[in-house]
């Protein structure tokens, strides 16, 4: 059994990692931290926390000292201190992405978890998904040749959505553009073409009405030789989504608006999402599938994180 | 029966201004008035060139003739947040902060104003909160554009003023948006409609990502039933096919018997005729519904 405790209790624990959470049984959640007092005990009531909540990590890992992981879902900018802290205790973490939002943060963590013997794992979905576990399987078996581009287009719509939480439409104190949206395309794009060599090309859009930046386009060099381009908006006149893989035996686009739902429900749906995508409301009916589709995802993501955390 | 004046006048060829001047006059405005709020349509991140928000133009052109008949009024642009939007960051995004300046008015985001409950009889609750600002103005003007909606068919006056529901996140209120529309019109009884017909919206992505049509109209009524039934049948919808009009009209917030006056007769209308798939838009209805009914499920 792996103990854990929870870092944050926002909408996205309560409605997506705590089921997928409590599909794995090797897996108990112990204790609930979070410095909203309101929401922590709300939270520890439903799941039955209340005598284990605490109102900070330094509480939560002094009180807790047999916890094996912590899980972090907190915004981007206090991931750093909670990090440092649950590694210096010798605690696994799984945090939600970004990892920190500076580079050197970043390095000092992954020093620090070498140090300490623990794991830290980033909460970066995508490779979870359906048609992203397929492509990465092809081009593991050399199916489709060496990949030699990886193009990134996403053209989304406001930052400032009623379902987005308050700290995220403060963009450019939280890099919103960069780490929280685009980095789930930018990791794929590691994913599949390795690290990044070299930046040859970076330009940002920066609008200093919205006090945010609306666009980042980036050409990069990957060490394996492939070349990366990333065109990522929000404010955009139109609205898709799609991450593209060039190799020499193939051209394959995940089209994030329904191949992966396609897949999830098969044929039928796919005709549908077609169909829909033909009378200009693609999005529409995502909301009837997100929930499972975010819980099922998560569930294979956290699964994966517990198979390593306990084969330590 | 008793007929609700629609005015309209054609802006193509003259002055916006001299055009909404004219409109102005057809309507006629109260002499005096010494705080007058308008409320703009100000719904999405996108420009006045895709027709889908107000257009600084036609607003710089309503302020200027109103700033000239009442030199001393205090004059408020209103807007109030959308599920997608922050409207404290739209004034400056969508131009409309440089307009207000010029003609010594004031951009104010109703959300970080002070609110007041009104009693209602509606066909959903029996109150709701409204700006109080438009309680305390001597002259309110309802400003909407003109465009299809995929879920309404049209949007004017009565549902620009689904905006003034005090919450961000609308998108409950949409499982019920006729009378949605219906009890927030109780609620807050513009004096005046004035519509942006000039750039329109058209096609059933409407009302944000619609095509934009030039129309170069300006209508305006003290009935928004009337106003937004002449409209219906401008775009070519019957008005009792829209639902959020039909029930307006028999909620008694209005009529759709009206007299036309100014530039257009009921003979012209046909040649403004919106593009509208009611096939599509039956279709996305049936969609919609079985969506509903996953999600209850």
């Amino acid at each position: 059994m792996v103990r854990g405790a929870v870092v944050g209790c926002g909408d996205i624990v309560g409605e997506v990692h705590m089921p997928a959470w409590h599909a794995i049984p090797e897996v108990r959640l112990d204790a609930v931290c979070d410095t909203n007092s309101e929401r922590r005990m709300a939270f520890a009531c439903k799941h039955n926390l209340n005598e284990k909540s605490y109102s900070s990590m330094h509480d939560l890992l002094e009180k807790e000292p047999d916890l094996n992981f912590v899980t972090i879902a907190t915004p981007g900018f206090t991931h750093y201190e909670l990090c440092r802290e649950a590694i210096d205790a010798g605690v696994h973490v799984l945090v939600e992405k970004p990892l920190t939002l500076r580079m050197e943060e970043a390095l000092d963590l992954q020093e620090r978890a070498q140090k300490q013997g623990v794991k830290v794992c980033v909460g970066h979905t995508y490779r979870f998904r359906e048609p992203v576990i397929r492509a990465k399987e092809a081009c593991e078996q050399g199916l489709v040749g060496e990949i030699y581009q990886v193009n990134v287009i996403h053209h989304g719509e406001s930052l400032f959505h009623a379902s987005e939480p308050p700290w995220r439409y403060k963009e450019h104190e939280n890099k919103v553009l960069l780490y929280e949206l685009a980095i789930h395309f930018l990791d794929l794009q590691v994913y599949f073409a390795g690290p990044v060599r070299e930046i040859l090309f970076l330009k940002a859009d920066y609008n200093p009405h919205l006090k945010a930046n609306t666009r980042v386009y980036a050409l990069v060099e990957h060490t394996s030789g492939a070349v990366g381009i990333v065109d990522y908006q929000v404010f955009a006149s139109s609205n898709y989504s799609h991450f593209e893989i060039f190799a020499p035996r193939t051209t394959s686009g995940l089209n994030s608006s329904h191949t992966i739902i396609g897949f999830i429900l098969g044929g039928l749906i796919l005709w549908m999402s077609f169909i829909m995508t033909s009378f200009g409301s693609r999005t529409l009916f995502l909301p009837l599938l997100a929930e499972d589709f975010k819980r099922s995802l998560f569930r294979v993501e956290l699964f994966h994180t517990t198979v390593c955390f306990a084969g330590s | 029966m008793s007929f609700s004046k629609v005015s309209v006048v054609k802006c193509s060829g003259e002055e916006r201004r001299t055009a909404m001047g004219r409109l102005i006059h057809l309507l006629g405005l109260p002499e005096t008035a010494e705080r007058i709020a308008i409320k703009l349509n100000l719904c999405d991140y996108r420009k006045w060139e895709t027709g889908a928000t107000s257009d600084p133009k036609v607003v710089g052109a309503l302020l200027e003739v109103l700033r000239a008949r009442y030199p001393h009024a205090k004059i408020f642009l209103c807007e109030n947040d959308s599920t997608d939007t922050l409207v404290e960051n739209l004034w400056g995004y969508l131009g409309i902060d440089a307009v207000a300046a010029r003609y010594d008015a004031k951009c104010i985001s109703l959300s970080k104003e002070a609110w007041t409950q009104v009693p209602i009889r509606g066909l959903r609750c029996s109150g709701l909160e409204v700006p109080a600002l438009f309680q305390e103005c001597d002259l309110f003007i309802n400003h909407p554009k003109l465009k299809t909606h995929g879920k309404t068919r049209i949007t004017c006056g009565l549902k620009n003023l689904f905006g003034c529901y005090r919450r961000k996140d609308k998108r409950p209120l949409h499982h019920y948006l006729d009378e949605a529309i219906v009890d927030i019109n109780m609620a807050v009884r513009p004096h005046f409609v004035i519509v942006d017909a000039d750039l329109c919206v058209e096609g059933n992505r409407g009302p944000t990502q619609g095509l934009p049509k030039k129309v170069e109209l300006f209508i305006g009524g003290q009935d928004s039933v009337a106003v937004d039934a002449f409209c219906a049948r401008l775009m070519g919808f019957w008005p009792y096919a829209i639902g959020h009009l039909r029930k307006a009209m028999r909620a008694g917030l209005g009529s759709f018997a009206y007299r036309l006056t100014g530039d257009l007769g009921p003979e012209c209308i046909r040649a403004y005729r919106f593009q509208f798939s009611l096939s599509k838009f039956l279709f996305m209805g049936i969609v919609r519904r079985l969506l509903s009914w996953s999600e209850a499920r």
